[in-house]
């Protein structure tokens, strides 16, 4: 029985065939399209193949999956885009099916499922109901159990069954602390910002040090001015003196930025601005950072604050 | 038809240039290549000074520090260093240029810290002075560099600093010089000199407003951004900010082939979608 829907209903199907897939999703669409909703899917091209064979409903709209997904916070501000472009057409709900891909890095599988969390609070407010699709042949056994944590409500067939593993954004924050990594324990490029007038130079080293290693020269740009906004918070917004690190490798860039101040409480600032459009908000930097890296991380202890930015070049 | 724009723009030491210095070291290297150039080319280059500085910051200190050779120039009157008094003449320093041009000299070059010419000129003489220079720059072969400490220059005097040098700007970071139906940026922009960016733009865009604008290109501001490496969310703010009256009073901002890191945070900021600016490959 589907519940009564205000704003987001974020579900997940956890499924091991394609049939278990269709005897879910192809109710749920035909759902969505008989209440005068919008049935689109994001899944990679078998499944589309599949949705739209068993609907036989040329009303899906079918959106290939992949390039939106190369970041978390791109995945997110598409979502957004898709949903007000959706309201802006008079749509009165889209019904969304979603395929989950937490790629081939380890190291990333935890940050896609704090995307997965945030979406709980981000998308809220718009009139969306998915259906992510966790497919336990494909996913690593960490991707499912992050799926059961993140998602409010579990889907089969035409039960819509509340999932007692849910934890909010917050508390799921909370679960995942930032871990120490390998890379840590190799040597790094230290340094000390006093003011703003030394980040120039700062770039300027930190693009040497990547250059010197053979980092991506596309990745390494995009990695420093990632680096720059998050170093001009803590110069702006913190207790400077900040300090620095860099870990540089040719499939591995890492950074940590130190003020010490108290940071900010907000496990999820960055992932999408208040005023998404308005260049003045606050979080700008911060968000555009998330654009421009792989992951970004924050945490706060006695010694100060420190965000953690890394990427992994292709 | 566009087309891709090549090369590095040519940013020199000619013309009224404002030199915005944030240290000592920074400052004589600028003076010593501007001296340098104007030597190499066989123009006379006269310097202000008060005789009380201090050796290390005298001119020709500065310039054996960094290995310039002077007393051969200084014999030969191609090096001139004058006290304030006599570099700001009542007659104005049209005089001084007209003298040397007599004496032979094919390009004359000035310069001075604007704190030095502030101990003996009053500020309105100065800002005078400021705006003839242009003209002389404009009518006659002269060049100017004048010294402001970054760190003093800000808020109103930025902007009345930035908009009497015509020739352009040298500062840390940021390079700006004139070009057709606008100006050329080179070096980066952050969060250290988003206001330098916010004065050059405003004085860009106010050029603009100006009644009796000629040609049609005048509702447009080209800016070459090729070799601008770097831009923040603090220099976005800036460029958005010091442009919009201009925008909104109909006018717009092109953004010549921009670097691709420089492109991905204009278009992540939403610069690209600002009514009245666009981004493009090259120029028309």
């Amino acid at each position: 029985m589907t519940p009564a829907l205000e704003g987001l209903a974020h579900n997940a199907l956890l499924h091991t065939s394609d049939d278990a897939l269709l005897a879910t999703a192809v109710p749920f669409l035909r759902e969505g399209l008989a209440s005068g909703g919008a049935a689109v899917a994001v899944c990679n091209e078998q499944q589309c193949g599949l949705l739209s064979d068993a609907l036989g409903d040329d009303r899906l709209q079918l959106l290939p999956g992949g390039g939106q997904y190369r970041r978390s916070t791109m995945a997110l501000d598409g979502y957004r885009r898709m949903m007000e472009d959706a309201l802006e057409e008079g749509v009165s709900r889209v019904w969304l099916v979603s395929d989950t891909d937490f790629g081939q890095n380890p190291l990333l599988w935890q940050e896609w499922a704090r995307y997965e969390a945030y979406v709980n609070r981000a998308l809220a407010a718009f009139p969306l109901t998915t259906l992510c699709l966790y497919d336990a042949r494909r996913l690593p056994k960490e991707a499912i159990r992050y799926g059961r944590m993140t998602h409010p409500r579990l889907l089969s067939g035409a039960t819509w069954e509340t999932n007692r593993d849910y934890l909010d954004p917050d508390a799921f924050a909370r679960a995942m602390p930032p871990a120490d990594e390998q890379i840590e324990a190799t040597p790094s490029m230290r340094a000390v910002l006093h003011d703003r007038m030394a980040l120039s130079q700062l770039r300027e080293d930190f693009r040497r040090a990547m250059h010197s290693v053979g980092t991506d020269p596309d990745a390494s740009e995009e990695f420093i001015a990632a680096f720059s906004e998050v170093a001009a918070n803590a110069l702006v917004h913190g207790l400077p003196p900040v300090w620095v690190r860099l870990w540089a490798a040719p499939q591995r860039i890492a950074c940590t930025v130190s003020d010490h101040g108290s940071g900010f409480a907000d496990d999820f600032a960055g992932y999408l601005p208040e005023d998404p459009y308005g260049l003045a908000a606050s979080g700008r930097g911060l968000w555009l950072a998330r654009m421009l890296c792989d992951r970004v991380e924050m945490w706060s202890d006695p010694a100060g604050f420190t965000v953690r930015l890394s990427t992994w070049p292709d | 038809m566009a087309t891709a724009t090549q090369g590095t723009p040519a940013v020199g030491w000619d013309g009224h240039l404002l030199l915005l210095h944030r240290s000592e070291a920074e400052r004589g290297d600028a003076v010593a290549e501007w001296v340098r150039h104007g030597l190499e080319s066989d123009e006379r280059v006269i310097y202000a000074e008060r005789p009380e500085e201090s050796p290390e910051r005298s001119l020709l200190g500065v310039l054996h520090e960094r290995g310039l050779d002077t007393a051969a120039a200084v014999e030969e009157g191609r090096l001139v260093v004058l006290p304030v008094g006599d570099f700001y003449p009542r007659e104005g320093q049209v005089a001084l240029v007209d003298r040397a041009l007599d004496e032979g000299f094919h390009r004359v070059r000035l310069s001075s810290e604007a704190r030095v010419a502030l101990s003996k000129v009053a500020q309105d003489d100065y800002e005078h002075y400021e705006d003839a220079m242009d003209v002389l720059c404009a009518t006659r072969p002269v060049s100017a560099l004048c010294q402001y400490d970054q760190g003093g220059t800000t808020g109103w005097w930025l902007r009345r600093a930035t908009g009497s040098h015509l020739g352009g700007l040298r500062e840390t970071q940021l390079r700006s010089t004139p070009a057709v139906g606008g100006l050329c940026l080179v070096g980066s922009v952050d969060v250290s000199n988003d206001r330098v960016l916010e004065a050059v733009l405003q004085q860009a865009t106010g050029l603009h407003d100006e009644p009796g604008a000629a040609s049609p290109d005048d509702d447009l501001l080209w800016l070459d951004v090729r070799a601008l490496d770097f831009i923040d969310v603090a220099g976005c703010r800036a460029l958005a900010r010091s442009t919009e009256r201009f925008r909104r009073g109909g006018g717009g901002v092109v953004l010549v082939a921009p670097k691709p890191v420089v492109d991905r945070t204009l278009h992540l900021m939403g610069v690209d979608e600002m009514p009245g600016v666009a981004v493009v490959t090259g120029r028309p």
